[in-house]
């Protein structure tokens, strides 16, 4: 009862802001929930397991990951690109028109990347810590990272500051 | 706050839960259901393991030297990549391998010494390539964030060599020393905390050095000393260069960075010369706080200037200087960069897109992170003038 009630307190403290950093790799709010959701019930459904994890809410956010990872990879990258580029971005209500453009953006973005600019931009992980969590090496999330915060750069001002000062070195 | 966190906070101010209550039912379902299964999948399971246990007895030394077969999966398969690889000589290496084309990835690891190889089957639990000494070995560590007696993926673990046997690990309680002939290492699991590796016992255990917080890049000079570099990963954290000659019972320290953390640090073979670096986190490459550079076994330290702006890898120290692969922040290609009196400056290019860069003053390496995946390593016998490369399998 008590591994209940902490994993709801958790749920209250932690969904909203999973779903906040997920949809930005999904682009879509329905996607976004639904992984999150299915983190949750794999937590319910091993709470030994889980109640063995050092940090509850990383655990949640990585299962979610892979819960998007493996939609995308079985939907396929030309068919999740075809179905994300029909479908419109998923109604988030008071989204203003320069977020709409970002999120356009991400998903315009080759998988991989996305998942890197959001664990590290987002979600404030170290480098060693998103290969650790990929299960890649440093140097790969380091090129992900570079590419996508590259074609990012009209939209996001710390990325284009970045390139800005590249010029004048 | 940046434009992607205001996206995301946004997205998170809109969103309603469900009711906590139907997740809730959905989970326990499945554990019902799961439970009810448990019987029909342990019979499946037991005749999985002894399927990849099997071929793995046996002392190596004592039968003709192993050859990868063609049924091996992983480690010859298209679609593999080559993760970590550790090289004593230009013959003799390891090597592991991933391949996830599908899910759940398969892992696999090569073991090459005096002209013989072994392969790793390994199954799901990764490899990593390191070296004991002069001898190449692979390892597959429980995949728990923390190391624990409990941990279920035990069973699976391998320790591959080629002059001894193949064996699972064990664990071991967590110590604060360790004795001559274990292995320090950051590696294995548990997000960089430094772990044991007894290979006369096959035991893996967690490492709490006295005094030291954040303690990583363990190198171990050929007087026996034990170098590593110490912080938190976070910026603002105070980091120093920590040395033991006694197993751990006592460390002394010497200030790296004052507000950033310790990277990387590595030794020449006879101890004097130690480069060391900083971290700036946050920076998308890892941009480097300070270097610093003693040529006196630790007793003096020197802050190195013309530093490049981020570490591509390395350093590789040799007797008196040292070499790395650093970036310019105007330009995304690495190059090595000769360290020596307290200055560093680039010497020339490397192979495009070269991860890491390891080995000492005969044989420099690292992977190469060709599209669509990394299989092939390049090596240099000359010191990072010329390169070529081979596929570790």
């Amino acid at each position: 009862m008590a591994e209940q009630d902490s994993l709801r307190d958790l749920y209250d403290g932690c969904y909203r802001r999973l779903v906040g950093q997920l949809y930005s790799i999904c682009g879509s709010l329905g996607e976004a929930e639904d992984a999150v959701q299915e983190a949750f019930v794999r937590a319910v459904e091993k709470p030994r397991r889980f109640a063995q994890v050092d940090n509850p809410e990383a655990w949640l956010r990585t299962v979610a990951l892979n819960v998007v990872r493996s939609r995308f990879r079985r939907a396929g990258r030309h068919q999740w690109l075809v179905t994300n580029a029909m479908a419109p971005a998923g109604p988030v209500p008071g989204m203003s028109p320069d977020h709409v453009a970002l999120v356009e953006a991400l998903r315009q973005l080759p998988y991989e990347q996305r998942e890197a600019i959001t664990l590290h931009h987002i979600v404030d992980l170290p480098v060693r810590e998103i290969a650790v969590q990929l299960d890649v090496p440093e140097g790969t999330v380091k090129a992900r990272l570079t590419r996508g915060r590259a074609r990012l750069a009209p939209l996001v001002r710390e990325f284009a500051d970045d390139i800005q000062e590249a010029d004048h070195v | 706050m940046s434009e992607l966190k205001e996206l995301a906070w946004t997205v998170q101010e809109s969103v309603q839960p469900a009711p906590f209550e139907q997740l809730e039912r959905r989970g326990v379902r499945r554990r019902r259901r799961r439970q009810v299964l448990t019987g029909a999948a342990a019979a499946g399971a037991t005749v999985a393991v002894l399927v990849v246990l099997l071929p793995l007895g046996g002392n190596a030394r004592s039968q003709q030297p192993p050859v990868v077969k063609e049924s091996d999966p992983v480690v010859l398969s298209k679609t593999a990549e080559v993760r970590s690889v550790a090289m004593a000589t230009a013959g003799d290496w390891s090597a592991s391998w991933a391949d996830c084309a599908s899910q759940p990835c398969r892992y696999g690891a090569t073991v090459s010494r005096h002209g013989s190889k072994v392969t790793g089957l390994g199954g799901a639990l990764p490899f990593v390539a390191l070296r004991a000494g002069d001898e190449p070995i692979a390892v597959a560590a429980p995949s728990g964030a923390a190391l624990d007696s409990a941990d279920p993926t035990w069973p699976e673990t391998v320790l591959l060599r080629l002059d001894g046997l193949r064996t699972a690990l064990h664990y071991a309680k967590p110590t604060a020393d360790f004795t001559t002939g274990e292995i320090l290492t950051d590696r294995l699991g548990g997000n960089g905390e430094l772990r044991v590796l007894n290979l006369q016992d096959s035991t893996l255990r967690q490492l709490r050095p006295a005094g030291l917080d954040g303690a990583r890049s363990p190198v171990r000079d050929n007087t026996g000393r034990w170098w590593v570099v110490t912080g938190k990963s976070t910026s603002g954290s105070r980091s120093d260069i920590a040395w033991t000659d006694d197993g751990g019972k006592t460390w002394a320290k010497a200030l790296l960075d004052p507000a950033n953390p310790g990277a990387k640090i590595a030794v020449s073979p006879d101890g004097r010369t130690v480069v060391a670096s900083s971290w700036v986190d946050g920076a998308t490459l890892e941009a480097i706080g300070l270097l610093r550079m003693s040529t006196d076994r630790g007793a003096h330290w020197t802050t190195v200037a013309d530093k490049p702006w981020a570490r591509g890898g390395g350093p590789v120290v040799f007797n008196g200087s040292a070499v790395m692969l650093g970036q310019k922040l105007s330009d995304p290609t690495s190059s090595l960069y000769g360290i020596s009196a307290g200055r560093a400056k680039p010497l020339n290019g490397v192979p495009d897109q070269l991860d890491d860069l390891a080995g000492d003053e005969r044989l420099l390496y690292g992977i190469q992170l060709e599209r669509p995946t990394a299989q092939k390593v390049a090596v240099s016998t000359d010191q990072g003038r010329t390169w070529r490369t081979f596929e570790p399998r």
